[in-house]
């Protein structure tokens, strides 16, 4: 039993370090970035932020704007509560709602479709990150 | 094949899928491969693979993925299973072998899907892999976990029931 524990923890303790590894290889430069919330392409609200390498763009966008995630079901959940590790989802930004099912926030870094979210997308100076709520068959 | 012998096949493939849906709410936390592991080792080949196609059918329907691109990886990545017990695996019953197996299934059913993903979403082999490193972990931990602590004293209960039921592939070879 003892020995089952060890390989158990052993196991474990690899895994929590390869999640840190991820997780840590995701680190944004220093600079100044943008952030712009458009419905259906129309621009709502702009913000500039400065951005340091602690910043992630969840950080950046919860600093500025009120974020809606999404839980685990994709219902909203205001506390943000799920792991960053494995990615949140935005399901609302100061008031614009999406049903996840019909309409999403589509992130665009320098007008092009991100590749990453919130918790993973890397930062440079001059940035312009684009959430665009649009509807599910529109995106490209 | 019997009457009893596909009634069991297909219990267990619900139960295969109501585990599943049951976790879903924490990603690739599932007993799915450990389930799976336990089924091949009473099935053949060719029932193990018959099982996991009516499971990936009956999963994309409920969650509304009846998309070649989904399914056709999905099948081929819970394929491993079955093909890696009977080939590379020659049928072992070690349990950290087992387990070991559990945790590298985590990142070879999340390859299985590379190609599916690129060519439906158009995002680079290299980005999505990238993306999906913590889940791939995730599953392997969760694999290597269940089986590690459930494999034996589940395969006991199921050597039990099959020798009581007669449906077992071990009670075949016993025999």
């Amino acid at each position: 039993m003892r020995r089952k524990l060890s390989v158990s923890f052993l196991v474990l303790a690899l895994s929590a370090f390869a999640l840190w590894l991820w997780q840590d290889s995701f680190t944004s430069n220093e600079g100044n970035v943008v952030i712009e919330l458009r419905d259906e392409g129309q621009l709502i609200r702009s913000v500039a932020t400065p951005l340091t390498t602690e910043d992630s763009l969840f950080s950046l966008l919860d600093a500025h704007f009120e974020v809606v995630c999404a839980t685990p079901f994709y219902t909203p959940d205001t506390q943000c509560a799920q792991s960053p590790t494995l990615g949140r989802a935005i399901l609302g930004i100061d008031g614009l709602m999406t049903d996840w099912q019909r309409t999403f926030f589509q992130i665009r870094l320098n007008g092009v479709h991100a590749n990453f979210g919130v918790d993973t997308l890397v930062l440079d100076d001059g940035d312009v990150v684009t959430f665009d709520r649009i509807a599910v068959q529109s995106a490209p | 094949m019997s009457v009893r012998k596909m009634t069991t096949m297909a219990v267990l493939t619900s139960i295969l899928l109501v585990q599943e849906q049951l976790l879903t709410f924490i990603p690739n936390v599932q007993f799915t491969t450990l389930l799976v592991l336990l089924f091949v080792t009473h099935f053949t080949f060719k029932e193990s693979m018959i099982m996991l196609l009516v499971y990936v059918f009956l999963d994309s329907l409920w969650m509304g993925a009846l998309n070649p691109l989904i399914m056709v990886p999905m099948y081929l990545g819970w394929a491993l299973i079955p093909m890696f017990y009977h080939t590379v695996l020659k049928r072992t019953q070690n349990v950290h072998v087992l387990a070991l197996f559990g945790l590298f299934m985590g990142s070879l059913y999340g390859f299985v899907f590379v190609p599916f993903a690129v060519l439906q979403t158009g995002v680079s082999a290299q980005v999505y892999i990238l993306a999906d490193i913590p889940f791939q972990i995730v599953m392997g931990l969760s694999n290597f976990m269940t089986i590690y602590w459930l494999y034996a004293p589940l395969k006991q209960r199921f050597k039990e029931a099959a020798l009581h039921q007669s449906w077992s592939l071990e009670l075949t070879h016993l025999n």
